[in-house]
């Protein structure tokens, strides 16, 4: 076979242009969509920066605070459940809680209210109204000195209202508690 | 003559003599001891809150009954009722009871036990309740008279932490909550939550909360 100057040069010229396509749309520099593909590319991008949290609890008959590092991004409800984690890990930690508890999801309102559904009640059945009521109060008071702005909390257990023996849940809960 | 006047005499005692006998206001005290057929409460030794607390309530009937027959107390349920949501307030409503108890025991190992108080809220004291005929959504009703509750509050401390039973226990509140047993109900209500260090200490209790509450509703 006979090679060219002008042969190599085309050959080369395709295979760079190969290369560089792989490349762009490897790095996403270039992205395809098809018109019958219902996926929509969205901007996941947001400011996430370290912020240090309080976390509230009562215990030994006296209010305990502990900090902690958590990522803080824009996203208000993402930021409320991942403080309601670390807080009820603390928790379970400190053996308040009878068995570990976590956070499903938590929404907020328009009306600034926000449903925060636990996969198990926090509440542990033989505590005294006084202990129950504390832990709620630990939960609000962490809430509210890390400046989340809402205004209610809505407890929910499985995506449905939190039944308790002694305390009404059928009402959202306002952020600053009952304590006087 | 003689027998005219005897006649009008006797007449008059007979007519002023029901009137001293029944001067005394009748008060109506609703008692609602924690628990029903379903609902076991708490566990206390090898008992149940639900016994406990309707042993207690039948106790305290019982002394206010000997002691103070211008109380009449009402409990809420039998043994082996079923009690639903808002049944309670709405008996409580119906008789015009000039006190709801709600009673709760918990078992603690504190030598000296604390009494809890409550009474109901859900934070929005603010907003006031109109007077008359209004329309109010059921958790507000304790708003009718808060001013009431607040005082028997009040007294209910002061008689609780009276000399005589100051070595007993500890008193603690009261706290204005959403105490699900006192939602909706207009009476002045208090919810108790006793601490008992052995379940045969309620009759200890039903003797103290029977005094405290003939001189509560008596003041």
């Amino acid at each position: 076979m006979n090679y060219t100057p002008r042969f190599c040069i085309i050959i080369s010229s395709v295979a760079f242009l190969c290369a560089f396509l792989f490349f762009a749309i490897y790095n996403q520099w270039i992205l395809f969509c098809a018109p019958w593909s219902t996926q929509k590319i969205t901007n996941t991008s947001s400011v996430i920066q370290k912020k240090q949290v309080t976390h509230y609890y009562f215990h030994g008959d006296k209010w305990k605070m502990e900090k902690q590092e958590l990522l803080w991004t824009e996203n208000v409800e993402k930021n409320i459940f991942q403080l309601i984690n670390a807080w009820l890990i603390l928790l379970d930690e400190e053996h308040i809680t009878a068995k570990k508890i976590m956070v499903q999801s938590a929404l907020i309102s328009t009306a600034g209210c926000v449903y925060l559904s636990f996969d198990h009640n926090i509440l542990g059945k033989e505590e005294t109204i006084f202990k129950k009521w504390m832990v709620i109060e630990g939960l609000l008071k962490t809430v509210l000195s890390n400046n989340i702005p809402i205004q209610q909390v809505q407890f929910l257990v499985q995506h449905q209202q939190l039944h308790d023996a002694h305390l009404d849940f059928s009402l959202p809960w306002p952020v600053h508690g009952f304590l006087k | 003559m003689q027998i005219k006047k005897l006649i009008f005499c006797l007449w008059i005692v007979g007519v002023t003599l029901p009137v001293s006998v029944y001067d005394k206001q009748q008060y109506v005290i609703v008692i609602d001891p924690a628990g029903d057929a379903k609902r076991t409460g708490r566990r206390i030794g090898d008992s149940f809150e639900r016994g406990l607390t309707l042993q207690c309530a039948e106790k305290i009937k019982e002394i206010i009954a000997n002691s103070a027959p211008h109380i009449k107390i009402v409990i809420t349920r039998m043994p082996g009722d079923n009690v639903y949501d808002l049944q309670n307030a709405s008996l409580a409503n119906r008789l015009h009871a000039d006190l709801f108890v709600s009673l709760n025991f918990y078992y603690t190992q504190e030598t000296k036990p604390t009494i809890f108080l409550y009474q109901f809220s859900y934070g929005n004291e603010f907003a006031s309740c109109q007077q008359g005929l209004a329309l109010n959504s059921y958790e507000q009703a304790y708003k009718i008279n808060k001013d009431t509750t607040d005082s028997m509050c009040q007294l209910f401390k002061k008689e609780l932490l009276d000399h005589k039973y100051h070595s007993l226990c500890a008193v603690s509140g009261s706290y204005c909550l959403p105490i699900k047993s006192l939602i909706g109900i207009i009476a002045p209500s208090i919810a108790l939550d006793v601490g008992l260090k052995s379940k045969e200490l309620w009759c200890v209790y039903s003797e103290l909360l029977a005094n405290v509450l003939i001189n509560v509703v008596g003041v």
